[in-house]
């Protein structure tokens, strides 16, 4: 088996191919925009976002997992410093800190210090209960369930609604190991 | 070891005698390491195959078969015990979409059993299985995912070929809109990528 440790995300982002920034936030303002044309309500927007998400986690993760070269994370602590390190900077481009961990290490805080779906956008009055970022809230889950983690993504702080960063909140509800469709019978 | 001759004894049964006949429910229940009697199957078609009688061994003999390929099949594996794609390489010994099917439902039971029983904590799976007319290289992506190929005996290299394969995987099939997670692989790019792979491999292997 290779002998190659895990890459930094710094490595990976520089070896894969790119594309324009201003391309990619003008294609997610497109799909936002279209979404709100077509559902009308906020919050069913924002759950199509993140069913959004989640579909592109389902298959984003196995990317990660290829490129990234990991191995298995020893505990959640670690998955999301791996998520926060190297998964933000190989698709976004930007490093995530993870804060607020609670005692019994499933709960934390992963702090966006830029985020380039959010350039040039302002929230008019209408959408004020728009969360515009929430498909990454999805991408997060999905791929994490296919790791076999159940987790809940919620964003704690918005700076489109007013706060000065972006701050998402990563829950693992439960841990869901493979199960095989036979029972021994000893 | 009784565990290593006896799945690997399942598994050559299988590969090396066609047509597989529709157990694989039954094969499942049976494939545990410490049975004595024969199975039904091995039986009903007067193979020559016999569980050892004592730890200690050897072995059995089965008839070897004329492939002279280098590899026979690659097959993935979904989350759902699923053989999403299988290819054939060989020149012969081919099987059928059935029989392949079948193949995979079988390894893939038989992965999770080595995982259960082996004395190692952690352990994720066969990764490798020798027998006497090939070899039989396994990669586990930690998503779930398998994927095996079969070769000649002592072929090198085959892990990176896994790599390759599972980073193709990721390209042409999960970035591929149109595919729907679970389902059977069709996809023309994923294909000819594959065969590109394949094909490398195997002028690195004969210009040795």
């Amino acid at each position: 088996m290779p002998t190659v440790g895990p890459r930094s995300g710094d490595a990976i982002f520089a070896k894969v191919e790119r594309v324009n920034a201003e391309l990619f936030t003008l294609t997610y303002g497109a799909i936002v925009r279209q979404l709100l044309t077509d559902l009308e309500d906020v919050e069913e927007v924002n759950k199509q976002l993140d069913q959004m998400g989640y579909n592109i986690g389902t298959r984003l993760i196995d990317e990660f997992l290829a490129k990234a070269n990991i191995s298995r994370c020893v505990d959640f602590k670690e998955t999301a410093e791996m998520i926060a390190k190297v998964g933000f900077k190989m698709f976004l481009g930007v490093t995530a800190s993870v804060t607020n961990w609670d005692i019994e290490g499933t709960c934390c805080n992963m702090v966006l210090e830029e985020n380039p779906l959010v350039d040039f956008v302002e929230l008019p009055d209408t959408c004020q209960g728009l969360y515009y970022c929430n498909v990454l809230c999805g991408v997060i889950r999905g791929a994490l369930e296919m790791v076999s983690m159940k987790t809940e993504v919620t964003w704690v702080r918005d700076v489109l609604r007013g706060d000065d960063s972006y701050e998402l909140q990563v829950k693992l509800l439960k841990q869901v190991p493979e199960e095989y469709p036979y029972k021994d019978d000893e | 070891m009784v565990l290593a001759h006896a799945l690997r004894a399942k598994f050559r049964s299988c590969l090396e005698h066609f047509p597989l006949q529709s157990r694989a429910k039954e094969e499942r229940k049976k494939a545990k390491p410490n049975r004595r009697t024969p199975s039904p199957r091995s039986e009903a078609r007067g193979e020559i195959l016999r569980p050892p009688p004592s730890p200690s061994s050897d072995g059995r003999r089965v008839q070897p078969l004329h492939h002279q390929q280098i590899r026979r099949l690659d097959l993935l594996q979904g989350r759902r015990f699923r053989c999403l794609r299988c290819q054939d390489y060989g020149s012969s010994g081919r099987m059928d979409t059935n029989d392949s099917l079948r193949v995979a439902s079988l390894w893939h039971s038989m992965h999770a059993i080595s995982q259960q029983l082996s004395p190692t904590v952690g352990c994720s799976g066969i990764e490798l299985l020798e027998a006497d007319t090939f070899d039989l290289h396994c990669f586990q992506s930690l998503t779930g995912t398998k994927f095996f190929v079969v070769c000649e005996p002592g072929t090198q290299h085959m892990e990176a070929l896994l790599k390759v394969i599972y980073e193709l995987y990721t390209d042409y099939v999960l970035k591929n809109p149109f595919y729907e997670m679970e389902m059977p692989i069709r996809c023309e790019l994923f294909d000819l990528n594959l065969s590109q792979a394949v094909q490398k491999d195997r002028v690195a292997l004969l210009g040795r």
